[in-house]
């Protein structure tokens, strides 16, 4: 059978692949934290039917297209004000520490941060209801009374002058290779590396971290892929016509 | 007759290679970093008919051809376009040249591309092949680096190795082996001085051009049905040539 038939198959598989990420990623461009994704591709092997030799190229033939990574971004996403003083965003690398009840750890860019009261104390959680943890892997429980309670660019939560907490803010040495599980958290993998605290200042209250989606950079991609997924299936249509003419050599 | 039979076949064989090449240069419209292909196709060498058994002693008719075969496909190493991403871990190449990767089968190079730092702080292609720089492997520990035009690598300020970078004398040479990598096929003195610069920030797009691939698969798809009509009719002729003369 023809190559040019798998190979068009290919393309159109890629560029399908690359339209469902670009859709996810035009679908949170108001989701808190979330870190656009691109897919990558890369060509299949070549068979080689005549090897290259001194001043003349061989001839060996591709076979299509493959989708080779799919990166995540995780440049910074704007910054919103919103004025909740349990909002925090986090200004360059970083991530925040959650534990989901459970003992499992999960790090997340999104910094909407909820009380929830309970008979061993006031705790800072997710949306989700996952714990914040403080530099010391601790959930973080704040006062009942919390009428002068600030939380600086080192992550220290102050009530009046006495320190309650410092929030936990790791970076990883490769942030691409965390896994996504959805609800804005990411899991450690092998290849992400060990979290690494940071010291540095990098949050800033009554703000939240924005999408870093770019609606413009989304929908010109996504025309041109479109289009590109068109031009590979006119190739299996014409590869499937030729297939036809070699059928009908005898009548 | 059956020889036409033949000639007119390796029309349809050459120009389905053709569409090959072609499907798979738009199937890669839009991989980063890929560089087309383009086949050529040449006739076979002539044979010299001559007469013989006519008394005359053997006499030249003139020349005959048997035929088209697929003679060689030649990457165009054209510059891509520039697409400005402005991630530092996107580098690309503007002018002649290649990154050096170092693989289990030996260097590999390739035009540039999403590369990232992996757990271990190296700088990584897609599948985990190591950058080359010219004491090993490149290390910057973070994604905060600047790569300059030469390839001088540079983390806080601080030098820390040069890319190795790469051009070729000859570009035939190079065979695709895949994931957007070649092989230098020739040997170590086809390698030569790096002559393009080193771009970060950017990705180099496709440099297939989708309307001219369109029109040669047109072309070459009507010259695929035009040689298979040729094999009816040849077999038609044969057909009356073997069924219906001296026929009573």
């Amino acid at each position: 059978m023809i190559r040019a038939f798998y190979a068009a198959a290919s393309g159109m598989q890629a560029q399908q692949r690359s339209i469902e990420v670009r859709s996810n990623n035009i679908a949170n461009l108001q989701t808190v934290g979330f870190k656009q994704s691109k897919a990558s591709f890369s060509d299949l092997v070549y068979d080689s039917l005549i090897p290259a030799e001194d001043g003349k190229a061989g001839v060996s033939l591709g076979n299509g297209t493959r989708v080779d990574s799919i990166h995540r971004d995780f440049r910074q996403g704007n910054l919103i004000e919103t004025g909740n003083p349990l909002d925090l965003a986090i200004v360059g690398k970083g991530f925040f520490v959650v534990d989901n009840g459970s003992g499992e750890r999960y790090y997340t860019r999104d910094g909407s941060f909820k009380l929830s009261v309970e008979p061993q104390g006031i705790y800072m959680v997710s949306s989700r209801g996952d714990y914040l943890l403080d530099d010391g892997g601790n959930r973080i429980a704040l006062p009942s009374d919390r009428g002068n309670m600030v939380i600086d660019r080192d992550g220290l939560i102050r009530d009046g002058e006495t320190v309650v907490a410092r929030i936990g803010i790791v970076s990883f040495q490769n942030p691409e290779g965390l896994e996504a599980v959805g609800g804005n958290l990411y899991r450690q993998t092998a290849s992400s590396g060990e979290p690494e605290p940071i010291g540095t200042g990098t949050i800033l209250q009554q703000y939240l971290e924005g999408s870093n989606v770019d609606l413009l950079d989304e929908m010109t991609a996504l025309l041109r892929t479109h289009r590109i997924f068109q031009l590979n299936s006119r190739v299996v249509q014409t590869a499937d016509e030729m297939e036809g003419t070699a059928n009908n050599l005898r009548t | 007759m059956l020889r036409a039979l033949y000639i007119s076949g390796t029309g349809m064989l050459t120009q389905m290679k053709h569409v090959d090449t072609i499907g798979n240069n738009i199937s890669n419209a839009n991989t980063g970093g890929y560089k087309r292909d383009r086949s050529v196709s040449v006739s076979f060498e002539d044979m010299l008919l001559n007469r013989i058994r006519d008394g005359s002693g053997q006499k030249a008719i003139g020349p005959l051809n048997l035929g088209i075969h697929m003679d060689e496909v030649i990457t165009v190493h054209e510059q891509g376009p520039m697409e400005y991403t402005g991630k530092s871990t996107d580098l690309s190449i503007n002018g002649d040249g290649f990154f050096a990767v170092e693989t289990q089968n030996g260097e590999r190079y390739i035009r540039g591309g999403s590369f990232f730092v992996n757990d271990e702080g190296i700088l990584v292609i897609g599948d985990g092949y190591r950058l080359m720089g010219e004491n090993g492997p490149i290390r910057p520990g973070t994604d905060d680096f600047i790569v300059e035009p030469n390839g001088d690598v540079y983390v806080n300020n601080v030098y820390i190795d040069t890319l190795r970078m790469v051009s070729f004398q000859d570009l035939n040479l190079l065979a695709k082996e895949g994931n957007l990598l070649f092989q230098n096929t020739g040997a170590d003195d086809n390698i030569a001085v790096f002559t393009g610069e080193v771009v970060q920030g950017y990705l180099e797009g496709s440099n297939v051009d989708v309307t001219q691939e369109l029109i040669q698969m047109m072309a070459s798809v009507r010259n695929y049905d035009s040689n298979q009509r040729i094999i009816r009719m040849l077999d038609d002729t044969l057909n009356k040539t073997v069924n219906e003369v001296g026929r009573v």
